[in-house]
């Protein structure tokens, strides 16, 4: 072979993989992209509201961080001028004031920042967030769940800000895996920032496999907190007529009421569920659905609706008179492969997020595409001996 | 009963796109050179990618087909949230089959498409009408059927054509040992005979279908849908 020959297939070689390359890079350039995005963002988030392990009747958590160590403030109040100020000169970038003494069923207007002594043009905007309401009462809140986003691919963005522009809301719930792994900053970074409906509607954790609540370390537990034990995250509030129960089912580990590890969040689990007897509806929140073990606690204590999360699609399900939902259809690519299974009344494959409207007569569940489509709605009517059975009444969808 | 995502078929369709024009790349001595391989194996090894390719074609139809009438999921709004992918799988579908069997097919790659088409309508209808045994699997086994025949049928063509031709270059007299060594090696340049001839050409009818740039423009819808897909919108999302 030639010396001219050689040089010829060694250009026409690397052109080729040239070529090669710039074949894949549509799609390597979006995980590349996604990566690099997720990976640089700043620690800096705006403040957000959530209540694990508070009564949010009267009291809430404000929390936020910077990428630089200030003193903390915050100041509250009703009707943007009669401002309640608190202040803490402990130089920190992880700021979390504990609000108490608050009114029932009243939104509040908080601005936060570095110190009352910066112009209010250098706090953050003005957001807000209702407390919970003592008397019976129509309110409406919002569920995801498996906002994970693996590289910082995936669709929590567009939910994000098709919850905020979708009208008003008491509370977001999210049913867990809220961001792919329990120790990656730049990832809970992302989740915050996509979360731009945070400066009004509180956020309502529930814990996932991929939040890690026993590892040391957990971001989740940096953010939502411990709220039991030293080291459980569980909680319960009521809002209106209605309880909320969020199990601490995060992982495998904790599916097993038999494990000592997990004792206490059951034994918790049935007596709040039993305490809860006399509220309207019963709603549980957790992330991972093992229908044999959960069924029968569902069933003891009649639970109004089951939300939970872990498997990537929307699904509602109806198992012996009780209407569970699972929510993955938050951020992640969506299940592949979609079979015929028993209890499934609906089915969706796709970016989406559901709301809740409770009232006297039921619940009506309805879950929508980031542009508002309906993917899913019905109305729960309560029936049965004592009006304490919700039934799926109709599937518009 | 089963079905697709949307998102599964836009990635199988992304990949497909790679693996055509990867080998269009890659194997381009035609284009170069003006001739064609002659490499037995080589030339087997395409013949399998092609049987692959026209699988993948009509397992993109039919999955296409699958997520329009199956009633296991919604999408709120058919048209901005699958439409789109399924108009690029059929269409994908309908180039793959098109350019892998019907431009310049042999008794070889009919054999092996209409056994493939046959097999999977069989298993399509079986699976519609209950038979909850015909899962997703079965329809796969299709496809290495598809091309483990491929290479059975070009191992016999190849046989029967070696065959024939040791049996002229035994007739032919006073070769030679340099002649007989170069007539040996002759002897495995693409020996198939039988089935190896197109039983029509029409390439120059279909030179769209074939048209490098036809599937670079596939490619990059496929990868702006398959983009779009994971950030929880589609192409047709303004719909």
């Amino acid at each position: 072979m030639s010396s001219a020959n050689a040089k010829d297939q060694f250009v026409r070689f690397w052109k080729k993989l040239g070529l090669t390359f710039l074949i894949l890079s549509p799609v390597l350039g979006y995980i590349a992209g996604s990566y690099i995005y997720e990976a640089t963002l700043p620690l800096d988030k705006p403040p957000f509201v959530h209540w694990c392990g508070l009564d949010p009747h009267s009291e809430v958590y404000v929390t936020w961080e910077t990428s630089q160590e200030t003193s903390s403030y915050i100041r509250y109040s009703t009707d943007l001028s009669n401002w309640t100020e608190r202040e803490n000169a402990t130089l920190t970038t992880f700021h979390k004031f504990h609000l108490t003494g608050l009114a029932p069923d009243t939104r509040y207007f908080y601005q936060a920042g570095a110190s009352s002594s910066v112009p209010a043009g250098e706090l953050h905007a003005v957001r807000s967030f209702k407390t919970a309401p003592s008397v019976l009462k129509e309110f409406n809140i919002t569920l995801i769940s498996d906002t994970q986003q693996l590289l910082g691919m995936g669709f929590y963005n567009t939910i994000g800000q098709a919850i905020k522009n979708a009208g008003d809301t008491d509370f977001l719930v999210n049913a867990g895996d809220l961001a792919d792994d329990s120790k990656d900053q730049g990832l809970w970074n992302q989740f915050f920032l996509e979360s731009p409906y945070t400066d009004r509607i509180p956020l309502v954790p529930s814990p996932g496999n991929h939040d890690g609540i026993d590892d040391a370390g957990s971001l989740y537990v940096k953010y939502f907190g411990i709220t039991e034990n030293g080291r459980d995250v569980f909680y319960t509030f009521n809002w209106s007529n209605t309880q909320f129960v969020v199990g601490q089912i995060g992982s495998r580990s904790h599916v097993d009421p038999s494990d000592p590890r997990n004792a206490a969040h059951f034994a918790w689990l049935n007596q709040t569920l039993e305490k809860g007897q006399g509220m309207d509806y019963r709603v549980v929140i957790y992330h991972i659905n093992r229908m044999e073990i959960m069924a029968p606690i569902i069933e003891k204590y009649n639970a109004s609706l089951v939300v939970y999360g872990h498997v990537h699609q929307y699904r509602r399900e109806y198992y012996n008179n009780h209407t569970y939902v699972c929510l993955g259809n938050g951020a992640t690519i969506q299940a592949t492969m979609i079979e015929d299974e028993p209890y499934v009344q609906k089915r969706t494959n796709g970016a989406g997020f559901s709301r809740l409207f409770f009232n006297a007569t039921g619940i009506k569940l309805e879950t929508y595409t980031p542009t508002m489509d309906i993917l899913d709605s019905v109305f729960l009517r309560r029936s049965g001996p004592g009006g304490v059975m919700l039934v799926p009444d109709k599937i518009v969808t | 009963m089963w079905t697709y995502s949307p998102t599964l078929c836009i990635a199988v369709g992304t990949v497909t796109c790679v693996l055509v024009l990867t080998g269009q790349v890659w194997f381009d001595k035609q284009r170069r050179t003006g001739k064609d391989y002659d490499c037995a194996i080589v030339l087997t090894g395409r013949r399998m990618m092609r049987a692959l390719l026209a699988f993948m074609g009509m397992f993109l139809i039919e999955a296409a087909v699958r997520i329009c009438l199956s009633p296991l999921i919604g999408f709120g709004s058919f048209a901005r949230y699958a439409l789109a992918s399924v108009i690029l799988c059929i269409l994908l579908g309908i180039l793959l089959v098109i350019g892998t069997v019907f431009v310049a097919p042999t008794w070889k790659t009919l054999t092996v498409f209409f056994a493939m088409l046959g097999a999977i309508l069989a298993m399509s209808i079986a699976s519609y009408t209950g038979a909850d045994q015909v899962g997703y699997e079965h329809l796969l086994y299709a496809g290495v059927a598809g091309i483990g025949s491929t290479l059975v049928l070009d191992i016999v063509d190849f046989s029967i054509g070696l065959a024939k031709r040791m049996k002229l270059a035994g007739e032919k007299p006073g070769t030679n040992s340099k002649e007989k060594s170069h007539e040996t090696a002759r002897l495995f340049k693409n020996p198939g005979e039988i089935m190896a001839r197109p039983i029509w050409d029409t390439s120059r009818a279909f030179k769209l279908v074939l048209d490098t740039r036809l599937h670079v423009v596939m490619l990059a819808l496929f990868s702006a849908e398959l983009v779009l897909l994971f950030e929880g919108l589609s192409l047709l999302f303004w719909l």
